[in-house]
């Protein structure tokens, strides 16, 4: 469903993706990890189609970004760090125009902006406008302008910051249940919930990626906080304490 | 083709939406229809006052010639349409200056990148959204000029010039302030580079050069008043349309140039 080939992307001097190959099937739901500023964001905005890599390419949905951008943007759903959002429309009127330009037929168009005001729990906001909205309520708005036209990627930065444990909990299985008929890319720096709802995870670190594998695998006698922290670490050159590993800091 | 009309009707929408939805609307609204409205009507008493003037002198010298003079088109439609596009010069950078600006501050950008639709597409929508919010503006100066027709007879043909003098001002106004919104997610710096390109090309024939050199005709050529004159007169020269044209495309061009530097495509 995505594949990813040899992606790079150059800012002037600085490398922010190098080399970057992956696979996501059909039906799975990809962690994809990393730390702040390791060419997470770039690698998922390379894959929407909105930003050209310097080389290498990928397949979305069957199309290629380089030379179908437009065909792969049809397909997909993306939640960007910050969602997009307009403050001065109201929740129905900017789903509504999302599903204009997402290019969904007329006739669907509202059965489809109900589905999406349904599942992410914003029937009792449908009439606010976005800009008096809570932290909460914007991101789950955020949520409903990615899935509303059923993509068959998601591409999902971040998903659940700022929400509360009940609204975690629901985002969560709506993103589980998602994944039966979508291909689910999910960014997020809270581990826990890549154990819980991931199938793979790969892990990426100064635009390489460092580790890939199964979730139960990696999962199978550490937890994957301390996989992730062994892991960045090595690379950094210095060994951070974790929580839960009797490692004391020495530098290497 | 049926999918990029309803890409772009749909930015039209959302764009008049966010004019109306807050107060930029309805200051814009208030500050064009008081000036406008002012002029309008202070070059319509000082007309009268005139007219009731040579009407005594007429009688009094017993000469009917003197009132042939006297054209209403001339002395109050015309100053007040040209006005208006003062007023313009003002209100097209206010009116501009969120245009793309904002879609890059609120990271709304995003989603228009990530959805399927071309920069074209969205210029296209910001523009017309832009330009049907002028015509909303104008709208309400009809009324002016209908009046005029009820109680007087201007002549028709130099008022829908006139009128389309104004449009095609506004439509290179909107592209200016498109292209200054392109290249900055300040609202600020946006409406006053917008502001300082128009005045530049509305003042530049201020400056003394001799006629008949070459800086003469680049600035004859670049300076948007004297294209304006034209029309407001009630005479259509294609190169004043083929200069307003061209002003436009050059500024969309520019914008779609900033646009596309982001790697959209």
């Amino acid at each position: 469903m995505i594949e990813a080939r040899k992606l790079s992307k150059v800012y002037g001097e600085i490398r922010a993706v190098e080399d970057i190959s992956f696979r996501v099937e059909k039906g799975e739901i990809l962690g994809f990890l990393g730390p702040n500023g390791a060419g997470k964001t770039t690698t998922m905005r390379i894959l929407t189609g909105a930003l050209r890599p310097s080389s290498g390419t990928a397949v979305v949905a069957g199309f290629d970004v380089l030379d179908q951008p437009l065909e792969v943007k049809k397909r997909i759903g993306y939640l960007p760090e910050t969602p997009p959002l307009y403050e001065d429309l109201n929740v129905t009127f900017f789903l509504k125009f999302v599903t204009k330009i997402k290019g969904v037929p007329s006739q669907e168009r509202n059965d489809r902006i109900s589905w999406a005001l349904e599942r992410c729990g914003l029937k009792e906001v449908s009439k606010r406008l976005i800009g008096n909205l809570s932290k909460g309520y914007k991101q789950r708005v955020g949520l409903a302008q990615a899935i509303i036209n059923r993509p068959d990627v998601l591409i999902l930065d971040e998903p659940t910051v700022g929400l509360d444990p009940r609204q975690i909990r629901e985002i969560r299985e709506l993103i589980q249940e998602l994944s039966k008929d979508h291909t689910i890319i999910l960014s997020t720096h809270i581990l826990p919930e890549v154990t819980m709802i991931c199938n793979r995870v790969t892990i990426i670190n100064r635009g390489k990626i460092v580790l890939e594998g199964e979730v139960s695998a990696l999962t199978k006698d550490k937890t994957l906080e301390e996989v992730f922290v062994d892991l960045i670490s090595k690379e950094e050159g210095v060994r951070l304490p974790t929580e839960s590993s009797s490692v004391t800091y020495t530098q290497s | 083709m049926k999918r990029s009309f309803s890409n772009i009707w749909a930015l039209v929408q959302k764009e008049l939406r966010h004019y109306f939805f807050s107060p930029i609307a309805y200051v814009v609204l208030m500050i064009f229809l008081t000036l406008s409205g002012y002029f309008f009507y202070a070059g319509l008493i000082r007309f009268s006052e005139q007219y009731k003037y040579l009407k005594n002198m007429m009688q009094y010298y017993q000469n009917p010639e003197m009132l042939a003079r006297m054209n209403l088109n001339e002395m109050v439609i015309a100053p007040a349409l040209f006005n208006m596009i003062f007023v313009f010069l003002f209100v097209i950078p206010l009116i501009m200056m969120r245009s793309l600006a904002e879609e890059k501050r609120q990271k709304t950008d995003e989603l228009l990148m990530t959805s399927p639709i071309t920069p074209n597409q969205l210029l296209a929508g910001k523009f017309l959204g832009a330009f049907g919010f002028i015509l909303i503006l104008l709208l309400p100066t009809v009324i002016y000029q209908g009046m005029l027709f009820k109680f007087a007879e201007p002549e028709l043909g130099p008022v829908v010039t006139g009128y389309l003098g104004v449009v095609l001002f506004a439509a290179s106004g909107i592209a200016i302030g498109l292209f200054a919104s392109s290249v900055t997610e300040n609202q600020i710096i946006a409406a006053v580079v917008c502001f300082v390109v128009l005045l530049f090309m509305f003042i530049i024939n201020f400056v003394n050069v001799p006629e008949g050199t070459f800086i003469y005709d680049i600035v004859k050529y670049i300076s948007i008043s004297d294209h304006i004159r034209n029309l407001l007169k009630g005479l259509i020269d294609s190169r004043d349309l083929v200069y307003f044209a061209s002003f436009a495309s050059l500024f969309l061009f520019l914008t779609k140039r900033s646009i596309e530097s982001t790697g959209w495509r």
